[in-house]
């Protein structure tokens, strides 16, 4: 796996279970504006597609340090990220804490200031997909287009993946990599109905 | 007349094997895309299935090498390819990639098949019928003649 220096904000492993990122002075926030200083970060909450992998890291956990004007961190979980990943910085400990004891936990996000939310794509389910596709195709020895059908899928599905990496990492724009990763998933579990 | 010499092929068990194969493998794809631009500059039609099965191996094996350091066991490049007995995704690749792209690989360069050790299935050894040169003979459906 790479170090966390080569990567530009977020990597996540091959096995989608473990997330690393690098946050540094100046970086810009979703408003455009510098984070001067990262020790304003107090908490990080990073969640996929589904929110079915929920993590919560603060500075003094284990795998985070933010010194030398870098807010490094590794997040590792028990199941694997699925979709595009988002990674909220906040600037208060408060999230996901039960304030009123009332035995529900993050009912008051409102409470902390959400500076600034990153996204990648945990890639694992679609690789496994086009690896598939690829093997198929270069199994297949029928002299028609029969082979063909699967390589055009996998490429198809590689450009939907890419598609959603760029939107996610690039352009943080949520909405762009969800649809794209959906298409590519849809595309991975669909069978053509017309028997070809 | 060809002298026929016998190549061994053995399972790879260090990461090496897949970076040299990727060294090669994008060569290869460099040489095979400027091939299609001459086509297509050329006004000739042109079939880009080999040009994309080889941009997508590249990028499966790119990001199972870069991940190294990862349990490689959980991989999906690790799942059991249902047409070799024996054989895993990610030796079916790296042996396209030895068909495909031979001119960008080192003469008598042995090449990944097998099982990277693992005890649960077993290790072929495959030994390709080679020239004099050391390049593999190959049939008329470009498979390699084995023994």
């Amino acid at each position: 796996m790479a170090s966390v220096e080569d990567v530009r904000f977020l990597n996540t492993s091959t096995n989608c279970k473990t997330i690393s990122g690098r946050i540094a002075n100046g970086h810009l926030d979703m408003f455009g504006s510098a984070i001067a200083d990262i020790t304003d970060i107090k908490k990080i909450y990073i969640y996929d597609q589904s929110k079915t992998v929920q993590l919560y890291l603060t500075p003094t956990d284990s795998g985070v340090s933010n010194s030398g004007g870098a807010f490094i961190f590794t997040a590792t979980s028990t199941t694997a990220f699925v979709g595009v990943i988002s990674v909220e910085l906040h600037d208060a400990t408060t999230l996901n804490y039960d304030i009123d004891a009332d035995g529900v936990k993050n009912e008051n996000a409102a409470d902390t200031t959400l500076m600034q939310t990153l996204y990648t794509v945990a890639s694992c389910q679609i690789d496994c997909c086009i690896a598939k596709l690829v093997d198929a195709a270069i199994e297949c020895h029928c002299k028609c287009d029969k082979c063909k059908e699967d390589l055009l899928r996998a490429e198809k599905v590689f450009l939907m993946l890419q598609g959603a990496t760029f939107a996610a990492e690039q352009e943080s724009n949520y909405d762009h990599a969800v649809s794209m990763y959906n298409k590519a998933n849809t595309l991975c579990v669909e069978v053509c109905a017309c028997g070809c | 007349m060809w002298m026929l010499m016998a190549t061994t092929v053995q399972s790879y068990d260090n990461n090496q094997v897949i970076v040299d194969r990727l060294a090669a493998l994008r060569t290869c794809i460099s040489k095979k895309h400027h091939a299609l631009y001459s086509k297509m500059i050329g006004g000739i039609q042109c079939d880009t299935g080999e040009n994309v099965k080889l941009t997508l191996i590249a990028y499966l094996l790119q990001d199972y090498q870069v991940n190294a350091e990862d349990k490689k066991d959980l991989d999906c490049l690790q799942v059991t390819n249902s047409a070799r007995p024996g054989w895993k995704l990610i030796n079916v690749f790296l042996d396209y990639v030895q068909r495909e792209c031979r001119d960008c690989l080192t003469i008598g360069a042995t090449v990944a098949v097998g099982t990277d050790g693992v005890s649960s299935s077993p290790t072929p050894t495959i030994t390709f019928i080679t020239t004099q040169s050391g390049s593999p003979l190959i049939t008329q459906g470009s498979d390699n003649l084995i023994t």
